[in-house]
C-alpha cells in the first residue's frame, strides 16, 4: 500500500534521513521505533508532504506522492495524527472534527464518519460544543485521532500517540489503536518501544536517520540486543 | 452559555451608557452631539476599513500597507462607474467588490505568496512597493487632483426627533455594519471561513487535515481586498480622496485594530466608533488642520502605552 | 575596495578643473544626497535590522533646523551641525518606538514622521504650509556646493565604515540576526538600536541641512515627504542591505534611472515600485548579494548558486506555476520546504 524507497531528506543542508526504505501492506499495523531525534517525525512529515525528499520515492497505492503538497496527499487517503496533537484550540470539538473532513472526498461521507467517530469516542460527543483547547490531554489525543479519521483515510499515520499522557490513558489509547486497525491501515511512530511492540504486527527500528532493523514484532521482542537497547531489560 | 450571557450584558451596558451619554449631550450641548454623531457614523466605516486589514493580519501575520491604496482604488472605481456610466456608488459596490477580490487574490498568488513566510520585513516591503505602484497608477489614470462624488441626493437629510443626519452618511454606516455582519457569518458559519480560521491558528495542522493553506491565504487576502474596496467606495460618497490618501486610510484602519486589540467584530465596531468620536471631537478642539494627525497619534499612543488594546488579551 | 573608493574620490575632487558643466555638478550633488541618505538608512535598516520609516523625519528636522538657524544669523556650517544634532536628539526622543517589532515598528516610525509633517504644516513658527525661503548666498557657486556635497558624503561613508566594521557594527548585526541570543551574550539590544538610530539620524540631518542650502526653499510636504524614506530604502534593498557597497550602488542606479526616465513623470514612480517588488521577491539580498553569490558559485563550482540571475528568475517562475499542481520540481522544492515551515519565527509585535 505504502512503499518508501531509499529516501534522503534534508533540512537545509543537514541530512536527516539516510536511504530509508520500508513498506506498509494493507490492513497492517506497522510501528517505527526510535529514540529522540532519530528522524521519526521527519519521516512522517515527508510522507504527508510537508517536507519533500531530495531523492528517493514514496508510492501510495501506485501513485508517486513524494512531491505532492499535504492537502493532495490527504485527498488521496493518507491522514496524520501529528506530534503534539496540533488541534485548533480556539475552535470547538465539532468544528475541529468538521475541518478534519475538509477534503472533497471526505465531505461526502461526513455524516457517516462523524457518527463513527462519536461511536468510538463517546467522550467527544458529550463535549462537542467545548473549545478544543479546554480538553484534557487524553481527550485531545482522542480528538486528534477522530479528526484524522474524519478525512476518511485508508492509511493512518500516528505520530507519538502516547506522548505526554498518563500511563492509564496510554494503555487505553493503544487498545484503541489496535481496534482501529480493523478499519484502516496504520503506520505508527513511537518512542515507547514496549507498547509499540505489543500492538504492532511489524516493526522497523530507526536510528540516526537510518533503518537499522526490521521484523515481526514477536521476533524482535525476543532479540537480546533489542531488549537491552529499547526495552530496558 | 455563561460567557455568552456575560458578553450580552456587557454589550448591553455599553449600549445603555452610550445612549444615556447621547441623551445628556442632546440637552446640554447640541453642537457636541452633532460632532459625536458624525464620529459614530464615520466609525462604522472605519470598522469596515479595519476589518479587511485585520483579517489579512490575523491569518497571514502580514500588515498590508497597501490596504489603504486598495480602498482608494475602490473609491476611484466608484467614481469611474458614476461619472462614465452614471451608476450610483451604492449600487456599483456590487461590481467593485468582486473586482477588488480578484485583484487581492492575484496579488497574493503572484507576489505575497513568495515572501509571506520568510522574514517580517519582506512582506511589508512588497506591500510598500505595491502602494507606490497603485499610487502612481492612480496618478496616471485619474491625475493627482482630489476627487469627490456629488450625488443628486448628497444634501439630503434624515430628521429624527429634531436631529438632522446626512442621508449618505447614514446609508454608508448601515451598509458598513451589514458588511461586518456578513463577514462574521462567512468566518464563523461556513466551511471556508472555518478553514481560514484554522490556518491562522495552526498553519501546519491546517495543512495536515487537507486544507490547501496557501489557497486560504489567497482567499483571505482576496476577501481583505474586497472589503477594502467596499469601504473605499462608501468613502468616495462622503470624503474627497486623492491618489496619496491611502496612507492616511491605512493608518486609520490600523488605529482601529490596535484600539480593538482583537480581531473580534464587535470590538472593531466599538473601536471604530471610538476613533471616529475622538477624531471629530479632537478636530473641533485643536483645529481641523490636525485632524489627520489625530489618528496617527491615537495609533502610536495605544501601541506604546496599551498594546493589548481596549478589548484584547495579550497572549 | 578601499582603493577603488579613494580613486573615485580623487576623480571627483579633480573633476571641477576639467569639467565645467552645470548638469554634471547638479547630478553629482543629487547623487551625494541620495548616497548619504542610503548609507545612513542602512545603519539602522541594514545592519541593525530595524526597518526604519522615520528617515524622512530626520532629514526634515535637519533641513528645518538649519534653515531656521541660518535665517537667525548662524554661519552655514554651524547651522548644519546644529541640524544634525537636532536630528540625533529626535532619534533619542523616538526611542519608545523600539518597543514595537517588525511591521509595527515600520508603521510606528512612519506615523511619527507623518505626525511631524502635519504639525509642521500647522505650525506658525516654521512658516506653516508656505514653508521657509532662504536668502540666496552670494558667495556660493555651484562648485562650492559640489565640494561640500562630496566631502559630506565621503565623511558619512567613512564614518559609517568605521562604525560597522568595529565593535558597534558587530553588536548591530548580532541584534539583527538574533535579538534573544545577542541579549543573552550581554548585548543590550535597546541601547544599540538607539545608538544605530542616532548615528543614522545624525547623517540624515546633516544632509538635510545641506539640502535646504541647496534648494533654498523648504516646506513641510517636501522636507518631510515619505520620499526621503522610500528612496534610501529602495536604494539599499536594491543594492543589498547590510553591506557597505550596496546602498551606494543602489543610490547610483536610482539616480541614473530617474535621470534617464525623467521625461516619464509619474511613470518613473511606477517603474520604481515594480523594481522594488521584483527585487524583494527575486533577490532579497540585493545586487551585491547576487553578485557575491555568483562569484562564489564561479569559484567553488557549486551547482545551486552558479547560474546566477537566470536561475533565480526561472526558479521563481517554476515555483509559482507549479504550486497547487501535482508536481513540484526540484529546485522549487527547497523553496517550498522553507515556506511550509512557517510561523514560528515571526514576531507579532
Amino acid at each position: 500500500m505504502l512503499e518508501v524507497r531509499s529516501l534522503n531528506v534534508y533540512y537545509g543542508n543537514i541530512q536527516v534521513l539516510y536511504d530509508v526504505s520500508f513498506k506498509v501492506e494493507k490492513n497492517e499495523l506497522v510501528a517505527l521505533i526510535g529514540s529522540n531525534a532519530a528522524g521519526k517525525t521527519t519521516l512522517l512529515d515527508t510522507i504527508i508532504g510537508w517536507l519533500h525528499p531530495k531523492s528517493g520515492s514514496i508510492t501510495f497505492n501506485g501513485f508517486r506522492i513524494d512531491h505532492l503538497p499535504p492537502h493532495k496527499v490527504v485527498e488521496l487517503g493518507v491522514s496524520i495524527v501529528p506530534e503534539g496533537r496540533m488541534l485548533f484550540p480556539a475552535l470547538t470539538v465539532l468544528e475541529n472534527l468538521m475541518l478534519g473532513a475538509f477534503t472533497r472526498s471526505a465531505r461526502k461521507k461526513i455524516q457517516e464518519n462523524l457518527e463513527k467517530v462519536f461511536e468510538i469516542f463517546p467522550a467527544l460527543k458529550e463535549r462537542k460544543q467545548q473549545l478544543a483547547g479546554t480538553l484534557s490531554g487524553g481527550e485531545q489525543q482522542m480528538l486528534a485521532i477522530g479528526r484524522a479519521l474524519m478525512a476518511n483515510p485508508t492509511l493512518l499515520l500516528l505520530d507519538e500517540p502516547s506522548q505526554g499522557l498518563a500511563p492509564i490513558i496510554v494503555t487505553k489509547i493503544f487498545s484503541l489503536i489496535k481496534e482501529l486497525n480493523n478499519w484502516v491501515t496504520i503506520l505508527m511512530v513511537e518512542q515507547n518501544a514496549y507498547k509499540a511492540l505489543k500492538v504492532a504486527s511489524r516493526v522497523y527500528i530507526l536510528e540516526n536517520g537510518r533503518i537499522v532493523r526490521e521484523g515481526e514484532s514477536q521476533e524482535l521482542v525476543k532479540d537480546d540486543g533489542i531488549r537491552k537497547a529499547y526495552l530496558g531489560v | 452559555m455563561d460567557i455568552l450571557w456575560q458578553r450580552l450584558i456587557k454589550s448591553l451596558l455599553i449600549a445603555v451608557t452610550v445612549v444615556v451619554a447621547l441623551v445628556i449631550l442632546y440637552f446640554v450641548a447640541l453642537d457636541y452631539l452633532y460632532v459625536v454623531l458624525g464620529g459614530v457614523l464615520v466609525g462604522g466605516l472605519y470598522a469596515l476599513a479595519a476589518l479587511g486589514l485585520a483579517l489579512v493580519f490575523g491569518v497571514m501575520k502580514i500588515l498590508n500597507l497597501a490596504h489603504g491604496s486598495m480602498m482608494v482604488l475602490g473609491a476611484y472605481l466608484s467614481f469611474w462607474f458614476f461619472t462614465l456610466y452614471g451608476i450610483d456608488p451604492f449600487i456599483s459596490v456590487v461590481l467593485v467588490i468582486p473586482i477588488l477580490f480578484l485583484l487581492g487574490f492575484a496579488i497574493e498568488y503572484f507576489l505575497m505568496d513568495k515572501v509571506a513566510t520568510l522574514t517580517a520585513h519582506q512582506p511589508v516591503l512588497v506591500a510598500f512597493g505595491l502602494m507606490v505602484v497603485l499610487e502612481s497608477l492612480f496618478m496616471l489614470l485619474w491625475t493627482a487632483d482630489p476627487r469627490g462624488l456629488v450625488l443628486p441626493y448628497s444634501g439630503a437629510r434624515l430628521t429624527v426627533g429634531g436631529l438632522h443626519i446626512s442621508l449618505t452618511r447614514f446609508v454608508a454606516c448601515v451598509l458598513s455594519v451589514v458588511g461586518l455582519v456578513c463577514l462574521a457569518i462567512i468566518m464563523n458559519r461556513t466551511l471556508i471561513g472555518r478553514a481560514i480560521q484554522a490556518v491562522s491558528q495552526d498553519f501546519k495542522a491546517a495543512c495536515f487535515v487537507g486544507i490547501n493553506a496557501r489557497r486560504m491565504y489567497q482567499l483571505a487576502f482576496g476577501i481583505g481586498a474586497a472589503f477594502a474596496g467596499f469601504a473605499g467606495s462608501l468613502i468616495s460618497v462622503i470624503y474627497a480622496f486623492e491618489p496619496t490618501s491611502g496612507l492616511a486610510f491605512v493608518i486609520k484602519a490600523l488605529a482601529v485594530i490596535v484600539l480593538a486589540g482583537s480581531g473580534r467584530i464587535s470590538g472593531l465596531i466599538i473601536a471604530g466608533v471610538v476613533l471616529g468620536i475622538i477624531e471629530s471631537v479632537g478636530a473641533m478642539i485643536i483645529g481641523g488642520g490636525f485632524k489627520d494627525a489625530i489618528s496617527f497619534a491615537v495609533f502610536l499612543l495605544v501601541l506604546l502605552l496599551k498594546p493589548e488594546g481596549l478589548f484584547g488579551r495579550r497572549g | 575596495m578601499i582603493s577603488i573608493g579613494l580613486i573615485i574620490l580623487g576623480v571627483l575632487f579633480a573633476a571641477p578643473t576639467y569639467v565645467q558643466i552645470n548638469y554634471f555638478f547638479h547630478f553629482v550633488i543629487i547623487l551625494c544626497i541620495y548616497i548619504t541618505l542610503s548609507v545612513s538608512w542602512n545603519i539602522v535598516g541594514g545592519y541593525a535590522g530595524q526597518c526604519n520609516f522615520a528617515h524622512s523625519a530626520f532629514f526634515g528636522a535637519g533641513a528645518y533646523t538649519t534653515a531656521l538657524l541660518w535665517n537667525a544669523g548662524l554661519l552655514p556650517y554651524q547651522a548644519m551641525i546644529m541640524g544634525a544634532f537636532t536630528s540625533a536628539l529626535l532619534a533619542i526622543l523616538i526611542t519608545p518606538c523600539f518597543r514595537l517589532r517588525g511591521s509595527y515598528f515600520v508603521l510606528g516610525t512612519m506615523s511619527l514622521s507623518e505626525i511631524l509633517r502635519i504639525v509642521m504644516l500647522n505650525w506658525r513658527v516654521s512658516g506653516g504650509a508656505s514653508g521657509i525661503h532662504l536668502p540666496v548666498p552670494e558667495q556660493f557657486t555651484i562648485t562650492t556646493y559640489y565640494y561640500v556635497a562630496v566631502v559630506l558624503t565621503a565623511f558619512t561613508v567613512v564614518a559609517t565604515w568605521f562604525v560597522v566594521k568595529g565593535k558597534l557594527g558587530l553588536a548591530f548585526r548580532a541584534i539583527r540576526d538574533n535579538e534573544v541570543a545577542a541579549e543573552s551574550l550581554g548585548v543590550n539590544p535597546l541601547f544599540y538600536k538607539v545608538i544605530s538610530l542616532v548615528l543614522s539620524a545624525f547623517f540624515a540631518g546633516l544632509i538635510g541641512g545641506f539640502y535646504s542650502y541647496y534648494v533654498l526653499f523648504i516646506e513641510p510636504n517636501n522636507a518631510f515627504s515619505v520620499f526621503w524614506t522610500a528612496i534610501p530604502l529602495f536604494a539599499t534593498i536594491l543594492g543589498g542591505a547590510g553591506t557597505m557597497v550596496g546602498p551606494i550602488v543602489g543610490a547610483v542606479i536610482y539616480v541614473g534611472l530617474t535621470e534617464l526616465t525623467a521625461g516619464l513623470g509619474v511613470l518613473s514612480l511606477l517603474i520604481l515600485g515594480i523594481v522594488l517588488i521584483a527585487i524583494v521577491i527575486i533577490a532579497p539580498t540585493g545586487l551585491v548579494g547576487l553578485a557575491s553569490r555568483y562569484a562564489y558559485g564561479r569559484r567553488t563550482g557549486e551547482k545551486t548558486v552558479q547560474r546566477g540571475v537566470p536561475t533565480f528568475i526561472r526558479s521563481w517562475l517554476i515555483t509559482y506555476h507549479k504550486v497547487g499542481r501535482e508536481s513540484m520540481t526540484y529546485f522549487a522544492s527547497n523553496r517550498k520546504e522553507k515556506s511550509f515551515m512557517i510561523g514560528e519565527t515571526k514576531n507579532k509585535y
